[in-house]
């Protein structure tokens, strides 16, 4: 890794068919290409389905606040996509922000200070967290989680800090709301970024600990100092991997962020996600319009994943970019 | 280095399975690769078959030939049958399989076989009726309100009654279920609203909309310390989805529930989340009690609820009431029944207050003025003006083609299985928390029914009792 690799000249002179170079080649660049031309593909299907409804309400599809499939005498039907986006942001906010320091502080301890006994029955027991099904969190969030989280936490902090902070203002009926969902998320994907950091620091070469130790470093010191700067990159992209979940995690958070389209302050109030909507309502939509509406949020949603995971790059390409091994 | 060795060895080992897999796949013409490509030609052909080459034929065919066929000897319909899957060996011609004639062969054999020996032999206009012992894989797709009892019937039917028939139904919901069958993706639907009028004149113009079972829709009430049966008025109920009435203390329930003591509680009415034809009943149900809702929500299967919080089908619903103090939900009956909740009353447009009980929801259905015209059996019958009529209440209907199907032993396969729903299936809808048709409209439903034709021949001619 840390060489300079140069690619190995691969023409020796003999036929490129000989060993099958030119077929291979050809394998390749088809089934790259074929991913390329799926996102292509969905993304233009998302902008063809959407058209009918971008052309009616525009930028209101992202901005506006009201959600009403049904058209009445007072209130006309009118597709505002704001509550959803704003919810799917803000759980996969409160997840990262759960989620990411707990689980660099697991992957730091799986690879640099657990005891050997006991990292690979832990490794394992962290990846294992990583393949439960969404429903499962989303069936344990319903029947064991919000009610521990409404007596412990949501009821005494609605009456005191609540009171001041519209945050975290009651009243709280069923305890579903966006700060559940959050933390559910943060445990799915708790174990995508601990282990993923747990590889990446894992590839961090001996020698960099070694230089840290010679000249007198405490294992802290050799951590902090010496193998996360080296593998920063790599530790941001096992977050953004998490987020990307969190983003797009559609099961649990129906189950547990209430559905409702009212904007709330508080993180308490049921409100819903880009996701948990589209889900819920395009298989029943009620007119076409609605339906390319739902399209139009599902094609929001692909939006803010792309956009975050082209900032990832940028970011990563940045840190890749400044000095390697440790500050000075 | 060793690193990107591994990595082309990787990529290498790769290839060389994916290559592998490709000619397994189409190199070598291997028998069972053959073998296994055949059934989904079988399954293409079904889904294809609605063409419509027989359309305007159909529509020209005068209907004498249909009062003629009844006269014929009982013996005859064994040849009639014959002659029949025959014909359809002629019309599949364009897409025909060595498989699929093989298939209808031994149907052909089957029926000649059964014929002669059993003693109810498909009967034509006679007293006794039978299901016609035909082979055919039919597909539905549709309202998932009717889900449990479509699958009891059609796991009774084709294990006990007609072997042959191979009948799925996937429960995904009205709109999809008629987005399928109007696509001529499925060979029925199944829904809990009619499909708009617009949409039946220029996408489904023969669709015919056959009433199979009434539901009814009951409030769930979740207080604790209370576990009789609540009265509700409509105006207690539309108040209360409106977010006016926001406490159990409300002299508006009070006054309707003497001798209740409620507790001064939060209500917190939960909704579906998902679009869904429980939806659908309910919001039509609160349209009609309350000129609020009408103006400020509407009625449809997802509408922009006022108050509360939403949860994902029957079982999210009722999940949610159960873990929340002064929770309200709306369930199907047959749901609240099966999850041991007490039955409310809710007052109806006579001023009774109603539980809903099988009789009740049936009566809902009492005293329609049933459309003669077959297409337009579909109606909403909530807040029925029937005394001891329960007033949340609803048909759920089967969709089938009354001219485009081409196919006869699938026509008539679909058509005797509905018969059976709507005669002998009916004994299956109380025991799932549904209720049966009542008599006037089962009747109205097998005459639509029977309206059915392939090529201008009708498919089934049985008795309307």
């Amino acid at each position: 890794m840390a060489q300079q690799l140069t690619p190995p000249q691969w023409s020796t002179g003999k036929s490129p068919m000989r060993h099958g170079d030119v077929p291979f080649r050809a394998g390749t660049v088809a089934l790259a290409s074929a991913v390329v031309l799926l996102v292509f593909a969905v993304a233009g299907m998302l902008y063809v389905s959407s058209q009918e409804a971008r052309t009616a309400f525009g930028w209101d599809l992202l901005f506006g606040t009201v959600w009403n499939p049904i058209e009445t005498e007072l209130s006309p039907m009118s597709f505002g996509g704001w509550p959803a986006v704003r919810g799917t942001l803000l759980s996969a906010l409160i997840a990262l922000i759960i989620a990411a320091p707990l689980a660099i502080g697991i992957g730091i301890f799986l690879a640099e200070l657990c005891p050997l006994s006991l990292r690979t029955p832990l490794s394992f027991l962290v990846e294992l967290l990583a393949a439960v099904p969404s429903v499962i969190y989303g069936v344990w969030g319903v029947f064991v989680f919000i009610p521990f989280f409404n007596s412990a936490f949501a009821n005494p902090i609605s009456t005191t800090i609540g009171s001041y902070i519209p945050w975290f203002a009651g009243p709280i009926s069923t305890g579903r709301g966006l700060l559940v969902t959050g933390v559910i998320l943060a445990l799915m994907i708790l174990p995508t970024i601990a282990s993923l950091t747990r590889d990446v620091l894992g590839l961090v070469p001996n020698t960099q600990r070694e230089a840290m130790l010679a000249i007198g470093a405490t294992r802290w010191e050799t951590i902090w100092l010496a193998v996360i700067p080296y593998s920063r990159a790599g530790i941001i992209g096992a977050i953004m991997l998490g987020l990307g979940r969190a983003l797009g995690e559609t099961m649990a958070a129906t189950m547990l962020v209430g559905n409702s389209q009212r904007i709330s302050e508080s993180l308490f109030a049921p409100a819903t996600t880009a996701a948990s909507l589209v889900a819920n309502e395009l298989t029943n939509s009620v007119s076409s319009l609605h339906e390319s509406a739902l399209i139009s949020v599902a094609f929001a949603l692909f939006g803010i994943t792309l956009f975050l995971n082209f900032g990832a790059r940028l970011l990563i390409w940045y840190v890749e970019r400044s000095t390697r091994g440790g500050r000075s | 280095m060793t690193a990107t060795n591994r990595t082309i060895k990787a990529m290498m080992l790769s290839l060389a399975l994916v290559s592998a897999l490709l000619l397994a796949a189409c190199g070598s013409p291997a028998a069972p690769v053959a073998e296994a490509t055949k059934p989904p030609e079988v399954a293409a052909e079904a889904t294809a078959v609605p063409e419509a080459t027989a359309v305007p034929e159909a529509t020209a065919v005068p209907e004498a030939t249909a009062t003629t066929e009844p006269t014929k000897a009982p013996e005859a319909t064994a040849t009639t049958a014959v002659e029949a899957t025959a014909t359809v060996e002629a019309t599949a011609t364009m897409a025909a399989t060595a498989t699929l004639a093989a298939t209808q062969a031994a149907t052909a054999t089957k029926v000649a076989m059964t014929a002669p020996t059993a003693t109810t032999a498909p009967a034509v206009a006679s007293t006794e009726w039978a299901p016609r012992q035909l082979t055919a894989t039919l597909s539905g797709s549709g309202a998932s309100f009717p889900n449990p009892l479509y699958q009891v019937w059609i796991s009774v039917y084709s294990k006990n009654v007609v072997p042959g028939v191979q009948l799925s139904y996937s429960s995904v919901g009205s709109g999809q279920g008629q987005k399928d069958f109007i696509a001529y993706l499925t060979d029925f639907g199944g829904t809990d609203s009619a499909i708009k009028s617009a949409d039946v004149a220029s996408k489904a113009p023969d669709a015919i909309h056959l009433p199979m079972v009434l539901g009814g829709v009951m409030p769930m009430v979740n207080i604790a310390g209370i576990k009789t049966s609540l009265k509700f008025t409509p105006e207690t109920l539309a108040g209360i989805y409106l977010g006016a009435i926001t406490n159990w203390t409300d002299p508006r329930i009070a006054k309707d529930n003497e001798g209740v003591a409620f507790p001064d509680l939060e209500i917190t009415p939960v909704y579906r989340s998902d679009s869904s034809g429980t939806t659908s009943i309910w919001t039509d149900y609160l349209s009609k009690v309350s000129t609020d809702w009408k103006a400020k929500v509407g009625a449809g299967s997802a509408v922009s609820f006022p108050a509360g919080i939403g949860a994902s089908g029957n079982a999210g619903v009722s999940a949610t009431v159960l873990n929340t103090n002064g929770a309200v939900g709306y369930v199907e009956v047959g749901y609240a029944l099966a999850a041991g909740f007490p039955l409310p009353f809710v007052k109806n447009a006579a001023g009774n207050f109603i539980k809903p009980e099988t009789a009740n929801v049936s009566s809902a259905a009492n005293g329609l003025n049933i459309s003669s015209d077959p297409k337009k059996l579909a109606t909403s019958i909530t807040n029925s003006a029937a005394a001891d009529a329960y007033p949340i209440a609803a048909f759920t209907y089967v969709l089938v083609r009354q001219t485009t199907y081409t196919d006869v032993v699938k026509a008539q396969a679909l058509s005797d299985y509905l018969y059976w729903g709507l005669t002998t299936g009916q004994g299956a809808t109380v025991r799932l928390g549904y209720a049966p048709l009542p008599e006037a409209m089962r009747k109205a439903s097998m005459t639509a029914l029977m309206t059915m034709r392939v090529a201008g021949q009708p498919v089934l001619e049985a008795p309307v009792k």
